[in-house]
């Protein structure tokens, strides 16, 4: 009896399958990537060095950068450097048509028949896929149908949305291929988070489309316990799939000086205006002039009369949104927004500082005497900036309604300060608790702040998401530096442990007295 | 910007407002450009629809109405759906007062029946040619009403100065045929869809 030939000498169809010999492969479906700024990035960027490091062949489809310069213009190129070099990054197309405003970069038949291009338009929208997206996840599932042909297979596809048109393309590419897929629900799809209320009218494409996605896959991630119990209560049947992963703060990208004790401002040889900080993307969504009007309360305090409203970071997710909320943050509403900048005809303290690189996202954290969390919604919203915020171990101020979904993580951080409601007294009255509490540092509540947001650390609260596609792609969790050995299957959150900072009772926040 | 003071002048936009009704946001975005002080060249099929604005100084507008009505489509509907059948039973209607009248006798055996059958087809043809014109006719015309316009706008165009144009500002998806011939046209023009009015170069957002 002869020997059988080596593996390497049989057909290539013949030839066993040697997946536990490679690294498992998985095909990360996030539009929005570095050196895209959009708000949920970080999560992005964070998965995919995560999964790197964990051992994971890591391909992203991400957004064209054509996109990225010319319509959403909201791009760091020192984000991108952040990246893992073993992260391979894809760019399918998209059709930008409805972004596209330059008439001489469109095609002869919608140059000649503009309706008739439009109603095609519109009609893809209604009968394939309801996004303006939908291009690119076609493009998407094209480009990793060839690698997955090419450079070997994939063993786990993990989409996240928005856009959602990335679950459609996991959908696809799983119907295709049958590879496994989780969802990742970086945002919500079908639940307006600020309205609270259903985002699509019943009948609507869309809910079609999120049964469909949700019913074939391995898993959904949700980014907090509110969110995974709205999607479990209308999909029962897939509910035993869904889990929590929150966001978290990225080591990586806050300095040690950030995290450090912040000196007081009448520490030096000179008193400084106590600053306060909005570090994130400010958006029509948020409570902005209940910020302003607080803070001008706040100013009538003798204490805080000079102090200032540093607003870092973008001004809407689109160019065109960044004059009207230059005038709301101005205190007009409109278009002008003068007095916001310094030097202005009436000074409110309020300084537009403008978009931050990587680098100077820390900066802008030692700087701050007091961090102001801005937040639109409530009760689904966990902003992932509060991670960070926690993180410098800052005096906190709260510009929100109550109850809000982020309060989960915020229970238990020494130096959070929220009021009951969100006019501007009750706004006033937590940022003047704030303010206090950073005139007078202490060292102890610093280092208790820390420890707190030390949870929140992400490669921590990745572990289970990366074990769950591990296990869907049958793969054993490697060695016995895998954090993420047991796969949950309800919650992902430290919470569910209950590490240091989790409390199960509410504790109302710190509040302190009204201003002057 | 109060619209009271009116800013600097701010050069010269053709606005292309070709669809009707016109939008809340187009007219907006007219007052904007009026009150920074840029001339703009108006373009539109509906000059009623911009009578507020008819005595801003920096304002000329131009309408394609007529000249849309003379385009041989519109004008070949008109006389296949209207205009042949009408004159059916009016023909019809005219044989029967020429039967009456060679008939002095009192009453006509023929005049009843023709009134009342042309009567009658009258009826049944204005609703045949209104289905005609609604269900066939204006689908079709829709989609290339841009084209149509577009070709008709040839004399208009020729009546702006473009040397002095910085900007085609095409304001509706029925503009923009129009709109992207005048930047072929005319190579050194911006030439957008945008309405933004923080938008100074017209450059793709």
């Amino acid at each position: 009896m002869s020997p059988e030939p080596p593996p390497s000498r049989l057909p290539r169809a013949l030839r066993p399958r040697t997946r536990g010999a490679r690294r498992p492969r998985v095909l990360y479906l996030a539009f929005y990537f570095p050196p895209s700024r959009a708000s949920g990035v970080y999560r992005a960027r964070a998965t995919a060095n995560h999964l790197d490091a964990r051992g994971w062949d890591v391909t992203v489809c991400a957004a064209p950068l054509s996109f990225l310069h010319e319509v959403t213009g909201s791009v760091d190129e020192a984000l991108l450097d952040t990246v893992s070099p073993g992260v391979r990054v894809e760019r399918p197309s998209l059709n930008q048509f409805v972004w596209d405003k330059d008439l001489r970069r469109y095609g002869p038949f919608r140059r000649t028949f503009p309706v008739a291009a439009q109603d095609l338009y519109d009609w893809g929208m209604r009968h394939l896929f309801p996004e303006h997206y939908a291009s690119w996840a076609l493009t998407a599932v094209r480009r990793a149908l060839r690698l997955h042909a090419t450079r070997g297979r994939f063993d786990a596809v993990l989409a996240t949305g928005n856009p959602f048109a990335s679950f459609a393309a996991a959908w696809a590419f799983h119907r295709l291929t049958g590879v496994p897929y989780v969802l990742d629900y970086r945002d919500s799809w079908t639940l307006n988070l600020f309205t609270e209320e259903p985002a699509f009218p019943a009948g609507h494409p869309a809910w079609e489309w999120e049964r469909r996605v949700l019913g074939a896959a391995g898993a959904s991630v949700f980014v907090n316990e509110a969110l995974r119990g709205w999607h479990a209560e209308r999909y029962p049947d897939v509910a035993d799939r869904m889990m929590v992963v929150p966001n978290g703060w990225d080591a990586d990208l806050l300095s040690d000086e950030a995290r450090a004790l912040p000196a007081p401002p009448s520490g030096g040889a000179r008193r400084r205006p106590l600053r306060f900080s909005y570090v994130g993307t400010v958006s029509s969504a948020q409570p902005v002039e209940e910020m302003v009007a607080g803070f001008q309360r706040l100013r009538a305090h003798p204490d805080f009369a000079d102090a200032e409203l540093h607003i870092h970071g973008h001004l809407g997710f689109f160019r065109q949104s960044h004059t009207p909320l230059l005038g709301r943050l101005a205190g007009n509403g409109g278009g002008g927004g003068s007095s916001a900048e310094p030097g202005g005809s009436r000074d409110t303290g309020v300084r537009v500082r403008g978009p931050l690189s990587k680098t100077e996202i820390s900066r802008a954290y030692e700087e701050a005497d007091v961090l102001v969390f801005l937040a639109g919604g409530a009760r689904y919203v966990t902003s992932g900036k509060i991670f960070e915020y926690m993180a410098t171990g800052r005096p906190i101020a709260s510009v929100h309604l109550p109850g809000i979904a982020a309060g989960e993580v915020l229970e238990g951080y020494p130096l959070w300060f929220a009021g009951e409601g969100l006019d501007a007294e009750s706004v006033s009255r937590s940022l003047l608790a704030a303010g206090r509490a950073a005139l007078a540092p202490s060292r102890e509540r610093h280092a208790h702040a820390l420890r707190h947001s030390d949870t929140y650390v992400r490669d921590t609260l990745l572990a289970p998401l990366e074990a769950r596609l591990r296990s869907l792609a049958g793969r054993n969790t490697p060695g016995t530096d895998g954090p993420g050995a047991s796969i949950r299957t309800d919650t992902g959150t430290p919470h569910a442990d209950g590490p240091p900072g989790s409390v199960a009772a509410h504790r109302p926040p710190h509040t302190e007295e009204t201003p002057a | 910007m109060s619209p009271a003071t009116p800013g600097p002048a701010h050069g010269r936009v053709v606005l292309l407002a070709l669809a009707t009704p016109v939008g809340g946001r187009v007219k907006s975005y007219l007052a904007h450009l009026l009150d920074q002080g840029t001339e703009v060249e108006l373009v539109t099929t509906a000059p009623e629809e911009w009578e507020r604005f008819a005595a801003s100084p920096g304002l000329r507008t131009h309408t394609l109405r007529d000249a849309e009505r003379r385009h041989p489509i519109p004008r070949l509907e008109r006389a296949l759906v209207h205009r042949l059948p009408r004159a059916l039973p009016t023909g019809a209607r005219a044989a029967g007062t020429l039967a009456a009248r060679t008939r002095t006798r009192t009453r006509t055996p023929l005049a009843g029946p023709v009134a009342r059958g042309t009567a009658l087809g009258e009826r049944a043809h204005r609703r045949a040619a209104g289905a005609v014109h609604r269900k066939g006719f204006l689908p079709l015309y829709r989609q290339l009403r841009p084209w149509l316009l577009a070709r008709v706008a040839q004399r208009t165009a020729g009546r702006i100065d473009f040397a002095t144009v910085d900007r085609v500002v095409a304001a509706d998806t029925v503009s923009i045929a129009l709109g992207a011939r005048l930047a072929r046209r005319h190579p050194s023009l911006v030439a957008t869809t945008a309405l933004d009015k923080n938008d100074k170069d017209g450059s793709p957002k």
